[in-house]
């Protein structure tokens, strides 16, 4: 005790990192959750964020006007080609339509029992990102007073983010698909039958492997959720970017190219 | 320098870490505000223990908003700062290329511990992975710093240990 009251700063520090090892140790123990104290944290945290975050993508955006005059002039160009593109497309696709409505009402004569997959979305402006440059976990603008829950999984208009990982009033905290470590189900869009699985690895990408050791899946192909799982079917995950054999567990493993790009995200929608 | 002067700088540094910062980044990296504040702050003032004492406040808070485990980065920060506690003892604070050596490996000492830490409590990045962004970070932060240096070691008072002080 006297030593203690001899060196009051030393003891100090040695308290406050103790104290911090014991929030660590209780922190893990938890699962990382401890809602009735972080939750006003985190609700003080984002309101304040929120105003930081609109001052920089108001700055963001007309500065880039501003330097990118030229690639944005080009951007126009490529949208304007895409547009008419598209509009030919839709133009064919009213065939398809009506081919459609006849085959659901051939279903409907036929008492054939249809059921069309529909998801309540709420979109919200990201507007806190973590700037340790190796994590993905960002914060949105929305939370509980939407609906939204723990788990509910993260789109934009690219692809599959990740999931809610906590969630408050005006705000949920979302962990991105590299960085939760949990598994993912997927299948090939091109093969629906093709399943595998993914989950985020220690070089900072996705990998995973083929369910069936002799899937045909090549570079390029494109990967979707299966249902199975936190999140809902048909979610794009991203594209193959390499097949390799691996001869000891007889399993196809492939790496993923992500369709989304984490650094640009702006808007997020929530998968009730 | 004031204790509620240090505040300020810390809670605008970390407001602007995790909104603003994100609209400068180069190649998608960004500087690590709080730490560059923790290494400035204890180089600087020997006996105000402000960078330590904020770098944990503000480490915790961090956490809490963008980690999946709240610890790693105020147990890091408090660490570094102690480090340098110790390397400033042997190093002429006012010289700056004392300040980029200790920074250099206070940069590297904090990424190191702070993986360990998240490694543990379950994140699957590898050493590799964060070695491999380590560059632009720490030419990022040192660059920071040394303006942050420059500006807050002509403000503070020379202390008695400084061989210059008369």
């Amino acid at each position: 005790m006297r030593w203690m009251r001899e060196h009051k700063l030393i003891t100090a520090l040695l308290l406050v990192f103790l104290l911090l090892l014991l929030i660590f140790a209780a922190s893990m123990a938890a699962g990382g959750r401890f809602a009735h104290v972080t939750e006003p944290i985190n609700t003080g945290v984002s309101k304040v964020s929120g105003i930081f975050s609109k001052a920089g993508n108001t700055i963001r955006d007309n500065v880039k006007g501003i330097f990118s005059y030229r690639s944005l002039q080009k951007e126009v160009e490529a949208l304007k080609s895409e547009n008419a593109e598209l509009t030919r497309q839709l133009a064919e696709e009213k065939l398809t339509k009506q081919q459609l409505d006849e085959l659901k009402e051939l279903a409907e004569a036929l008492n054939y029992d249809y059921t069309e997959q529909k998801f309540d979305i709420v979109t919200g402006d990201v507007i806190s990102l973590d700037g340790s440059n190796w994590t993905n976990i960002f914060t949105i603008n929305c939370g509980t007073e939407s609906g939204i829950k723990v788990g509910d999984a993260v789109v934009n208009g690219i692809g599959l983010i990740g999931k809610v990982e906590e969630t408050g009033e005006g705000w949920s905290k979302v962990m991105s698909l590299i960085d939760e470590g949990s598994k993912v189900s997927f299948k090939l869009a091109r093969d629906r039958k093709q399943l595998g699985v993914v989950s985020g690895n220690e070089k900072g990408e996705v990998s995973g492997y083929m369910i069936d050791g002799e899937a045909l899946v090549s570079e390029g192909d494109v990967i979707i959720t299966s249902g199975l799982g936190t999140y809902p079917e048909g979610l794009e995950i991203g594209s193959v970017k390499s097949v390799t054999y691996n001869s000891n567990t007889l399993l196809k493993e492939i790496t993923v190219e992500l369709a989304v790009n984490f650094k640009s995200l702006d808007k997020v929608a929530v998968i009730l | 320098m004031k204790s509620w002067k240090a505040g300020i700088f810390f809670l605008i540094a970390f407001f602007i870490q995790c909104s603003f910062l994100n609209v400068i980044s180069i190649a998608g990296y960004t500087p690590n505000l709080l730490l560059c504040l923790v290494i400035v702050f204890s180089f600087l003032y020997e006996e105000q223990i402000y960078g330590l004492l904020y770098g944990v406040l503000f480490g915790v808070f961090y956490d809490i908003c963008f980690a999946d485990v709240v610890g790693p980065t105020p147990i890091a920060l408090v660490l570094v700062a102690l480090v340098i506690f110790v390397l400033r003892e042997y190093a002429n604070i006012e010289n700056i290329v004392n300040m980029w050596v200790t920074s250099l490996l206070s940069i590297l000492f904090y990424y190191a511990l702070n993986w360990a830490l998240q490694h543990l409590a379950g994140n699957p990045i590898g050493l590799l992975y964060v070695l491999k962004t380590l560059p632009w970070i720490t030419l990022y932060s040192l660059s920071l710093m040394t303006v942050l240096y420059l500006i807050l070691l002509r403000k503070m008072t020379r202390h008695r240990k400084d061989r210059y002080f008369r």
